[in-house]
């Protein structure tokens, strides 16, 4: 697709672009994937998001083990080994890096960026339950957040500003979920490599640009003609799906099975909901954010997300889940024991474990048990 | 007359693959001798100072203060003191190399890196005795899988152009990687050099908590490897040196620290 | 059977008489054997001061306490459960202030580090139990939690009518306590905040922050008065916390004797036992106050005497984790010749003696948490570091429990830090304070005997 190759073309230079916007003085504000952040009060101050999401790949995380002790979530220690590596322009480059506290493997990224590298880290705290006292906290959080935005730009954040910054960000939103919706179809136009590698775009890409991209590709992809064999259709499902860190979508993939929807930080949860333009912003933001957004595995009580990934293997009509679990990261993994009790009871359809340290070696024994899980879904089995 | 003046003392240092013994007098080397440990930890300590007392001319009764260190120290039951192989090596390399301030020791089991004074004390360690990687051991694995004698390995390494790139951590799977970079038609050499360089990579992340000033200095069993030398001397960005006999600074250092002991 | 091993513990004959029935069936359902008593007997005469009242009669309160945890489920209405954050006592402890007695409350993961680990090392049954049935091995799951939720498999201690944690402290207890509600229907109540200082904001905090604990707490309560069935008052609050605040004050003195003598009068595992009721709710824990003055006044005397267990003149250490399954590490250190001045988190800091020691329970929910380690890794690494300052300790060991979340960020953080600001070298172990079977004293003693001729020297050449 041509739209593909001119967003290929896009991010090949992104990070120069950044650089020069930088220069002119523009700030560009990074910040740790969660799915809490509202970019949208950084594009209303005049200054650059990026989502640091990069993963995948193995000599971060044997870096990390300078500054910090191996039990910890392998993205989490990428994340720092990326940063203290410093060949990565754009982990070095961000003028301030927001970290929305969620869980102590987050808490790290921040710890080690403040005390190694020595940057500027802006936390504020995501409560683990939704009441009301803990959506004011949240409310709380990204209004100190906004004061700091406008703090290091200089530049105040209107209503007017943000709105337009909203309107944006949904209508990217809104895009990215047609796409990734059209795969409810039986027989997907895209594959879930293919979806990623967009999704993940919207971290970094200019946003208006991207917006327009995602048109071209929309209406190509709307065009398509169903064709080929039915596929057996997985829900992958997991905390981090990292830039980069394409081997397990690919394994399935090769095996001939289609990754329907990937409910991750980086995957649905990044783009279902939209904010409402009703009332005060600040509330609309922390109501789309925190609200409605749906919970990751640290989220009290955890029926709400199991409810939620049922509904979704229920509506994408999904054969089978694939949970990948990073290591290391134990609200997860105590969820993947219980989850899969409930998937077995609901729908009744297998569920596939599998881990990742991203070591290059685990390649070997993760085919094997992706390629065994395919087969067994096409054998009709695990019902 | 002369035996009864002077101070002569031994340190003995009962590692898992080898057994060393130094004996020492008013500061000065008398003899070394090195074999292998084999089953008996006891029994190797008796029979490597044997070796090392027969070449000096002298016998047990000689020796003033016996210290023993390594992972058998505290089998040898004719040692007055054990002390750790750490403290040991440190006051060994100062012996030798009175400006060492870092020493990179990386044995058949373990792998160690010292922060060293002026005076040949430890001013902080850190070590790996859990992993196989980042060891001699790691070397050993891969020798045999591609067929090479040990003492091969370095040389090889060192004509390669193109270092392979092996990520896993682990041993068991870097012999997987390894012979999937084989059947990919990559080189002997550039596997032997990728290789070494993880070996290096493994201990150089571990020693950053201690820090490498000049200067640096390596030892232990894999000290003899060239290759290893090189790929540390470009994980840490600084020239290293190696003594002549990289296995007895333990030893070495035991039988020092025993002189002190004696007055 | 046991009655060699309950004098250890500070049973008379009287006493040993009147609870055995209980104790036998206790211990029948525990499935503690012969061989069980006779390990426990050496390792209290190995690992512990035992010569020392004090110690017995601690001993003798965590004893009564497994028997009560067992037996728990047909002697009370109802039962409650918390473990750590210490946090969490205040709460425990106001609400069962209010009950008259037929409700139980027990922090089950110590009672059983404390018993069948550190007395009769027999917790691994228990490890495999949470192993198989939700937390793997392999994933570095908090061992304490797989304690808990194996023992309640293995039918040998009841599921609470009510489990009380903290979501915020680490992330373990919360998930596996949703584990327990998910799959067991256990009513969790949580006390929710998040860790989300700044760096550079200690000690200030914010206080929506106190806002927010303030309103989690109050849940709490509701929860607990629904599922329970007893109604809480202002005056039980009160009561409870004075009792807490004058325990806590006292063991805060004995630390400090500890701290500043010279040798080291007791070892370090024998104030685990009283420092780890603070965790446990107060009431009913009969003669804990009595004890502790004991111990406080026998160990007067040794520092008087001039009586240690390491030799005078030793270098002085703080300890960052403290052990309480596997005493003989923190023995081996000893033995090293290393003097333990302070374990964390023993020693109130400064920051938080500074509130009034009887203050109000939002107030301390609040801001005692936001002091303290859990919240922010800034926190951490000061309380570490003002711990060093007040005992002017030569050295610091860094333990860290490998599978604790909350503690791992800053290992080395705090390993720079202490260099740097102090000059004194700290020794990084890594290890694990609940599961003995991958770490033990045998492992880490070259890397302790070398700090410690490190030390030594160190010393040494200070002083010429």
């Amino acid at each position: 697709m041509e739209a593909m190759k001119r967003l290929s073309d896009h991010l090949a230079t992104r990070v120069t672009e950044l650089a020069r916007l930088q220069k002119n003085g523009t700030k560009i504000i990074g910040y740790a994937p969660g799915g809490f952040m509202p970019e949208e009060l950084v594009y209303a101050c005049g200054a650059v998001p990026v989502g640091l999401v990069r993963g995948g790949d193995p000599e971060p995380v044997a870096e990390s083990a300078a500054y910090v002790p191996r039990f910890i979530d392998t993205f989490c220690r990428a994340q720092i080994g990326y940063r203290m590596l410093g060949e990565d322009m754009l982990y070095k480059m961000v003028d301030l890096l927001v970290v929305p506290i969620t869980d102590h493997n987050v808490k790290t990224i921040a710890d080690c960026f403040n005390f190694f590298a020595n940057a500027s880290v802006f936390r504020f705290g995501v409560p683990h339950q939704k009441d009301e006292h803990a959506l004011a906290y949240y409310l709380a959080g990204i209004n100190a957040l906004k004061e700091k935005l406008e703090q290091v730009t200089g530049n105040k954040i209107d209503d007017k500003k943000l709105r337009d910054a909203i309107v944006t960000c949904n209508r990217m939103r809104e895009l990215l979920k047609e796409i990734s919706y059209l795969r409810l179809s039986p027989q997907p136009p895209l594959s879930g490599r293919e979806f990623m590698k967009l999704n993940h775009a919207s971290y970094i890409a200019d946003k208006r640009f991207f917006i327009d991209v995602l048109e071209s590709i929309h209406k190509e992809l709307q065009k398509k003609h169903a064709s080929g064999a039915k596929k057996p259709r997985i829900l992958l499902t997991g905390s981090t799906l990292a830039m980069g860190d394409y081997k397990v979508i690919e394994m399935a993939e090769e095996a001939g099975a289609s990754i329907v929807i990937e409910e991750f930080t980086e995957g649905v949860r990044h783009y279902s909901e939209n904010v409402r333009l009703n009332g005060d912003l600040m509330t609309a933001l922390a109501d789309r954010y925190f609200q409605r957004r749906l919970p990751p595995a640290w989220f009290r009580p955890a029926k709400e997300r199991m409810d939620g990934l049922i509904k979704l293997a229920r509506d994408f009509k999904a054969d089978g889940v694939i949970w990948y679990q990073l290591m290391y990261r134990s609200s997860y993994d105590i969820q993947a024991f219980y989850f899969e009790k409930f998937l077995t009871r609901e729908l009744n359809i297998p569920m596939l474990k599998i881990e990742s340290d991203y070591d290059v070696s685990e390649r070997g024994p993760l085919r094997t048990r992706i390629e065994t899980f395919v087969e067994i879904i096409k054998a009709g089995g695990g019902r | 007359m002369k035996e009864m003046t002077r101070v002569i003392t031994a340190g003995v240092d009962v590692g898992a693959a080898t057994a060393k013994t130094v004996i020492v007098a008013d500061g000065r080397i008398l003899s070394y001798a090195v074999i292998p440990t084999g089953d008996s930890v006891a029994r190797a300590a008796e029979k490597v100072t044997k070796a090392a007392l027969g070449q000096a001319g002298l016998s047990r009764t000689d020796l003033k203060f016996v210290i023993s260190t390594g992972y058998g120290r505290n089998s040898v039951s004719f040692a007055n003191k054990a002390v750790t192989e750490i403290i040991c090596h440190a006051r060994g390399v100062n012996f030798l190399i009175p400006a060492a301030r870092t020493v990179i020791d990386i044995g058949g089991q373990d792998s160690k890196v010292i922060g060293v004074r002026e005076d040949g004390t430890v001013r902080d360690f850190v070590m790996n005795d859990k992993c196989a990687a980042g060891t001699g051991r790691f070397l050993e694995v891969m020798a045999t899988v591609l067929g090479l004698d040990i003492e091969e390995m370095g040389p090889v390494s060192l004509t390669s152009r193109e270092p392979c790139s092996i990520s896993s951590t682990c041993t068991i799977f870097a012999e997987t990687e390894m012979v999937s970079l084989r059947a990919d038609g990559r080189t002997r050499e550039d596997i032997v050099a990728g290789i070494h360089r993880a070996v290096a990579s493994r201990v150089v992340i571990m020693g950053k908590t201690v820090g490498y000033k000049e200067q640096v200095v390596f030892t232990g069993g894999v000290a003899k490897n060239m290759g290893v030398k090189s790929a540390l001397e470009a994980g840490i960005g600084l020239p290293i040196l190696i003594p002549d006999e990289p296995q007895i600074v333990g030893a070495l250092g035991a039988a020092l620290l025993a002189g002190r002991e004696s007055r | 059977m046991y009655i060699e091993l309950l004098k250890l513990c500070g049973f008379t004959e009287d006493e040993f008489k009147k609870e055995r029935p209980r104790i036998d069936k206790a211990f029948r359902i525990l499935g503690i054997n012969k061989e069980d008593v006779q390990r426990g007997e050496n390792r209290l005469k190995q690992n512990l001061d035992i010569e020392l009242l004090g110690v017995r009669k601690f001993l003798g309160i965590w004893m009564r306490e497994l028997v009560n945890l067992v037996l728990a489920r047909e002697e009370h209405r109802k039962i409650v459960y918390s473990d750590f954050p210490m946090e969490l006592r205040p709460l425990m402890s106001m609400m069962l202030s209010t009950d008259p007695g037929d409700v139980y409350f027990a922090t089950p993961g110590q009672v059983l580090n404390m018993t069948m680990g550190q007395i009769f090392d027999k917790l691994t049954p228990f490890l495999v139990a949470g192993e198989e049935n939700g937390m793997p091995p392999g994933g570095a799951h908090c061992a304490l939690y797989q304690t808990r939720l194996g023992a309640m498999v293995k039918g040998v201690i009841p599921f609470p009518d009510l489990s009380v944690i903290a979501s915020y402290h680490c992330d373990q207890p919360a998930e596996a306590e949703q584990l327990l509600h998910e799959v067991y229907g256990v009513p969790v109540a949580y006390l929710d905040s998040c860790p989300d200082p700044n760096w550079g904001d200690w000690p200030k905090f914010n206080d929506y922050r106190v806002r927010y604990c303030g309103s989690q707490a109050r849940k709490l309560f509701q929860m607990f008065e629904d599922i329970i069935g007893v109604k809480m008052n202002e005056e039980a609050k009160r009561t409870t916390n004075k009792a807490n605040a004058i325990f806590r004050l006292k063991f805060q003195q004995l630390v400090e004797l500890m701290g500043h003598a010279d040798p080291q009068p007791i070892s370090q595992v024998s104030l685990t036992h009283a420092f780890f009721l603070n965790s446990m709710p107060t009431r009913n824990i009969e003669g804990k106050q009595e004890a502790l003055e004991i111990l406080c006044g026998e160990v007067e005397e040794r520092v008087n005497q001039g009586k240690g267990v390491v030799e005078k003149g030793a270098p002085g250490v703080f300890c960052t984790a403290t052990i309480s399954v596997d005493p003989t590490i923190t023995r081996m250190i000893e033995q090293s010749g290393i003097a333990i001045r302070i374990q964390i988190p023993f020693w109130l800091s400064p920051w938080v003696m500074a509130r009034h020691p009887y203050r109000e329970w939002a107030d301390m929910i609040g801001v005692g948490p936001c002091l303290d380690i859990p919240h922010s890794g800034e926190a951490h690494v000061a309380i570490n570091l003002a711990n060093c300052k007040a005992f002017n300790v030569d050295g610091a060991i860094n333990f860290y429990p490998y599978s604790c979340r909350e503690w791992v960020p800053t290992v080395m953080i705090t390993k720079r830090t202490i260099e740097r600001e102090l000059g004194i070298p700290v020794l990084v172990l890594e290890g694990d304070c609940y599961d003995t079977r991958n770490y033990s004293a045998g492992q880490l003693r070259t890397r302790v005997e070398t700090f410690a001729e490190l030390l030594r020297a160190t010393k040494a050449a200070k002083a010429t």
